[in-house]
């Protein structure tokens, strides 16, 4: 899957390769890339503009092509990601990679099923979507952030853990419905949905509490713009926060803040409670 | 679910934490004698150098698997012990809404094809003959990971540390859920900078692979 997504990947002869026993052989000179491979900056946007026109195909597909002006509206005059360190050696360049990050964040929320009018009512019940969307794709998102922001937050057990997909490429996790956040309906037992086999909620003890961050929104959006989906209906669209001993913690690569179950109660019953 | 919660709170001594069914255990082996490991130009280049030492620690674990990078008619490569060539693991850059794993996910690793089963150690674990990383490509935009190597470091995430940690699951080794020091502990901190592999784990791909014979 990934294969078809890479740019300018030379593939490579069997018969190019030496043949040698030695693992620890000697190394060969370091690898240089071609001049042409090597602007970062330029190499990322014209990426992006390719993964921007598959957006559209993919908003399309779904129905969801007229919220994506008003979302990037919305981000544009927060002047998001205007804070951060983005890569770039100009302000030229830096100004393309925020537009382009900015423009990444409103197809993110437009890809599971945010719409202006949903902002407009989180706003009113004390979130920032906006904010949260920038944290979310920049890094440092808080649970309040990562609860705006998702289509369909869970909390249940985890009641089955098993390998699946095409080639068992995948692990398909089943957890209770003990919460609908959000109260999406059809929502009332048990929801599945699939992670890679190696991500760390797929090591989770069976009779773990967690908070999951699903969209099926996000699925169908994957599907119809060829992007890697898992084969479930519900696609993991933020990392859980799972019961880690005293606590929960989001079960990520990347590390997070400790938060007690009375915190998560308290962020479930006023993102339920939001009118 | 308050109740509940409350009741989860009063057993929490006696639970294990998050991974514990399958901790520091084996998701898959690498069986293709044809492997080699490639860098997709997509990375920027300012994180190559850091790639490669990431990919490299797992050479220094005493097993037969090892990494090497080079690059053959302008094309820019790692490879296994096992030289020859074919499509094999990639690591690549992927835009945020590509991450199955969602869009907080630093990076993640894609097994490849199932050529079989196989027990090591009476673990049932997948035979793979290639395995792919996906990188996270607009956090690294956002300042995310620390690549540059003139730069100075801020809250950013050792760019050559989570290379190793999905190299190792390349290699074949799952999470654990204790040693912080440990390359494949399963989360990573900010300013976490490269360290070799843990005794526990250098282990492991001994394990998996055999030990080095020179």
């Amino acid at each position: 899957m990934i294969k078809k997504t890479l740019l300018c990947v030379a593939m490579l002869a069997p018969s190019l390769i030496p043949q040698t026993a030695d693992a620890r052989r000697p190394a060969r000179p370091p690898a240089e890339r071609p001049a042409e491979f090597r602007n970062d900056v330029a190499n990322y946007l014209k990426s992006k503009t390719l993964e921007f026109a598959a957006n559209d195909r993919g908003l399309a597909a779904v129905g969801k092509s007229q919220n994506f002006v008003p979302l990037y509206n919305l981000l544009k005059d927060k002047g998001s990601f205007g804070g951060r360190p983005v890569k770039g050696k100009s302000d030229q360049e830096q100004a393309a990679v925020r537009d382009a990050l900015t423009k990444t964040a409103a197809y993110y929320l437009a890809a599971t099923g945010m719409t202006p009018s949903e902002v407009t009512r989180l706003i009113r019940n004390g979130y920032d979507p906006i904010s949260a969307v920038e944290r979310v794709i920049a890094g440092g998102s808080t649970l309040d952030d990562d609860l705006a922001v998702a289509e369909t937050p869970i909390f249940g057990k985890l009641v089955d853990s098993v390998a699946s997909g095409p080639d068992a490429s995948e692990r398909k996790l089943t957890f209770t419905v003990e919460r609908n956040v959000k109260g999406r309906a059809g929502l009332t037992e048990q929801v599945s949905f699939a992670v890679t086999p190696s991500h760390p909620v797929g090591s989770l003890a069976k009779g773990t509490s967690c908070l999951l961050l699903l969209s099926d929104t996000l699925g169908r959006f994957r599907a119809a713009s060829g992007k890697p989906k898992s084969s479930t209906s519900f696609q993991q669209q933020l990392e859980p926060y799972c019961q880690v001993g005293a606590v929960f913690q989001r079960v990520s690569s990347e590390a997070s803040a400790n938060i007690s179950g009375t915190e998560l109660i308290a962020a479930i019953d006023k993102m339920a409670s939001a009118k | 679910m308050r109740q509940i919660l409350q009741v989860a709170a009063a057993a929490l001594l006696l639970t294990s934490g998050a991974a514990s069914a399958r901790d520091q255990q084996y998701i898959h082996k690498l069986t293709n004698p044809d492997q080699f490991y490639q860098i997709s130009y997509n990375n920027p280049y300012e994180c190559d150098s850091r790639t490669i030492q990431g990919a490299q620690i797992w050479n220094d674990t005493g097993s037969n698997f090892a990494t090497f990078h080079g690059s053959l008619d302008g094309v820019y490569f790692f490879d296994g012990n096992i030289v020859k060539g074919r499509a094999g693991t990639q690591i690549a850059f992927e835009p945020v809404g590509n991450m199955v794993n969602g869009a907080t996910a630093v990076a993640e690793h894609v097994p490849g094809s199932t050529a079989g089963t196989t027990t090591v150690d009476g673990w049932y674990i997948y035979n793979r003959t290639d395995a792919d990383i996906r990188v996270n490509q607009d956090k690294w935009a956002a300042g995310r990971f620390y690549c540059d190597q003139t730069a100075t470091i801020g809250n950013q995430l050792y760019f050559d540390r989570v290379i190793a940690h999905e190299m190792g699951h390349v290699v074949g080794l799952d999470d654990r859920s204790a040693g912080t020091d440990c390359l494949m502990y399963y989360a990573l901190a900010e300013k976490a900078a490269l360290k070799p592999a843990c005794t526990a784990e250098a282990g492991l791909p001994i394990r998996l692979y055999g030990a080095y014979q020179p």
